[in-house]
């Protein structure tokens, strides 16, 4: 009886270097038809998604690991993006969000805010990718005062982070003690965000 | 009218439903974010269950949502609340809940620290800490009825 290997998910990346890549054309004819495929499996039921999320990952893996390689630059990068859209989406409702939105005297999400959390969040996503880490997609809310808030948790660490104009900040706790167990601080750097993300993680 | 609220007494926050302020999960637990409590004063505003029938929808009005159940008395348990702008300049805040009667809302009260919160940072801890007790105590879902 022939044997057939079948390609393990894990074995992805491996799969995916073997992709010819340069700056020839028919080098780019081919990025761009893998390109083409890993997008055809979008919202195609669940294993579809499942196959969709590894190519992307997989892309992700390629696109940082290799910073002057621009194998269909662009196009990869919107690709990579497509993962983080429905918190951008997310995010972008927060836009329609009123006065009083909480049912008490909340302000209304500061529009500067959610503009600048869009582009903290995309840092997050490259800074997370460049370490070849997942990414999981956190709750997105506003505070009182009109910032932006992201929220992710994982088992009893929670990170939240307040976006406001041109600043962000975090809180982590890892308990009940709001001093021993809670921290606070800036995360504006590429470095504080993946410490931070590395945290949640382990 | 109680000038004073009891540690035994029940307070009552509204946690409306499409502002991702709670998760309701599949196994029947809740989510709460800290952004429950958020205040833009720093004083967390929250009805007094015994001055309106133990009803939580006297709370949510005709809102959709879940209502989040504290205890006065874990809330003043709230210890080593501190901020420091410098190393030499550390404040300690103590939790307080005081009725705050309101014309159109007699079982109004505010929970607040003292001294005020001058800056976020100790008044978010405090948000995080409400909302773990929140989550570990009782909450009634209004999002369908």
């Amino acid at each position: 009886m022939p044997q057939v290997e079948r390609p393990k998910l894990d074995d992805q990346e491996n799969l995916v270097v073997r992709i010819p890549y340069g700056t020839g054309k028919s080098s780019d004819m081919l990025g761009q038809a893998a390109l083409d495929s890993i997008r055809g499996l979008q919202s195609g039921g669940p294993i579809s998604n499942l196959l969709y999320g590894v190519g992307v990952r997989t892309l992700r893996g390629i696109y940082f690991s290799s910073p002057g390689l621009y194998f269909f630059g662009l196009a990869v990068r919107e690709a990579i993006h497509e993962e983080i859209l429905p918190t951008l989406a997310e995010l972008y409702k927060l836009s329609t969000w009123p006065e009083g939105w909480n049912g008490y005297d909340a302000s209304a999400p500061i529009h500067e805010a959610i503009k600048y959390a869009a582009s903290w969040i995309c840092w997050l996503y490259e800074d997370i990718a460049s370490l070849r880490l997942d990414w999981f997609a956190p709750n997105v809310t506003a505070s009182a005062e009109g910032e932006v808030v992201f929220e992710w948790r994982r088992d009893k660490k929670h990170l939240t982070i307040y976006i406001g104009n041109q600043s962000a900040e975090y809180l982590k706790d890892w308990g009940m003690n709001v001093d021993t167990e809670m921290e606070d601080g800036y995360a504006n750097s590429s470095n504080v965000r993946q410490t931070l993300w590395k945290w949640l993680i382990s | 009218m109680d000038d004073f609220v009891d540690d035994s007494e029940v307070l009552y926050r509204r946690l409306t439903a499409s502002r991702n302020l709670y998760t309701l999960k599949d196994d029947g637990t809740v989510e709460i974010h800290s952004t429950a409590f958020g205040d833009r004063d720093f004083k967390i505003s929250v009805d007094r269950a015994k001055l309106c029938n133990h009803d939580p929808r006297y709370t949510m009005g005709n809102e959709s949502g879940i209502v989040a159940c504290l205890v006065a008395g874990q809330v003043r348990d709230i210890k080593n609340l501190t901020c420091s702008e410098t190393k030499d300049d550390l404040q300690v805040f103590r939790i307080e809940v005081k009725p705050d009667p309101l014309l159109h809302n007699p079982a109004h009260a505010e929970i607040y620290g003292i001294p005020d919160f001058a800056t976020k940072s100790a008044f978010r801890r405090l948000c995080r800490r409400l909302a773990q007790l929140a989550e570990q105590g009782q909450w009634i879902d209004l999002s369908k009825s």
